[in-house]
């Protein structure tokens, strides 16, 4: 059967997901600690807000070792460009919302208007880490 | 753990890049490099794969001289 990640990957990928769940772990209670004394923002924003550490943290440790996109993955510089793209409609849904009055913070509180801002930051990331890491990569050369 | 310089040689003298012993071997041209490079060791089955690829032995290639 061939993996999809060969074996140096795999290895880099359990270290990096292992320190990624201590980081969601301490978050998670530090938030906790935190809404107790003032809730910050909606459940759900919380919880998204809560899970993208851990995931910018796995996606560039892992991007920056060569362990992020599979063996089989045949076109790396569409995939940077699809989390780009994803990015742009995300940014271009959040200054819509924006633009119509939405406030990305009341009373002390993150609202609903400030999600589709926080995605489309993540997926720019992304993709621009993506794009930086086959520059890198380029550059080194194959000797 | 140090570079393998034995590696890189052998693959140099077969005229092939890292690009192409990983795919002869079937793992990423990264982690040929982690390997020349010594930032990984690789299990014996990956050993035997590339030992195979560039017509060399275990001892050759991989062995630690003190």
């Amino acid at each position: 059967m061939e993996r999809h990640y060969d074996e140096y990957q795999l290895t880099i990928r359990y270290r990096i997901a292992f320190r990624a769940l201590l980081l969601t772990l301490a978050l998670i209670l530090a938030n906790g600690l935190v809404n107790t004394f003032h809730p910050w923002a909606p459940p759900l924003l919380q919880a998204v807000a809560l899970l993208l550490p851990p995931s910018l943290y796995f996606f560039t440790a892992s991007v920056r070792r060569g362990a992020y996109l599979s063996r089989r993955e045949r076109h790396p510089l569409g995939a940077a460009l699809f989390f780009l793209a994803d990015g742009a409609v995300l940014a271009a849904v959040a200054a819509m919302r924006l633009a119509a009055g939405e406030a990305i913070a009341r009373a002390g509180q993150l609202t609903e208007a400030a999600l589709p801002l926080g995605m489309a930051l993540f997926f720019l990331y992304l993709g621009a880490v993506l794009l930086w890491q086959l520059r890198r990569e380029r550059a080194q050369g194959d000797e | 753990m140090g570079k393998n310089l034995r590696l890189r040689d052998a693959r140099r003298e077969k005229g092939l890049t890292q690009q192409a012993l990983a795919e002869a071997v079937g793992v990423t041209r990264q982690t040929i490099h982690a390997v020349e490079s010594g930032e990984y060791n690789p299990t014996i089955r990956l050993c035997r794969a590339i030992c195979r690829a560039l017509g060399k032995t275990l001892d050759e290639l991989f062995w630690e001289e003190d």
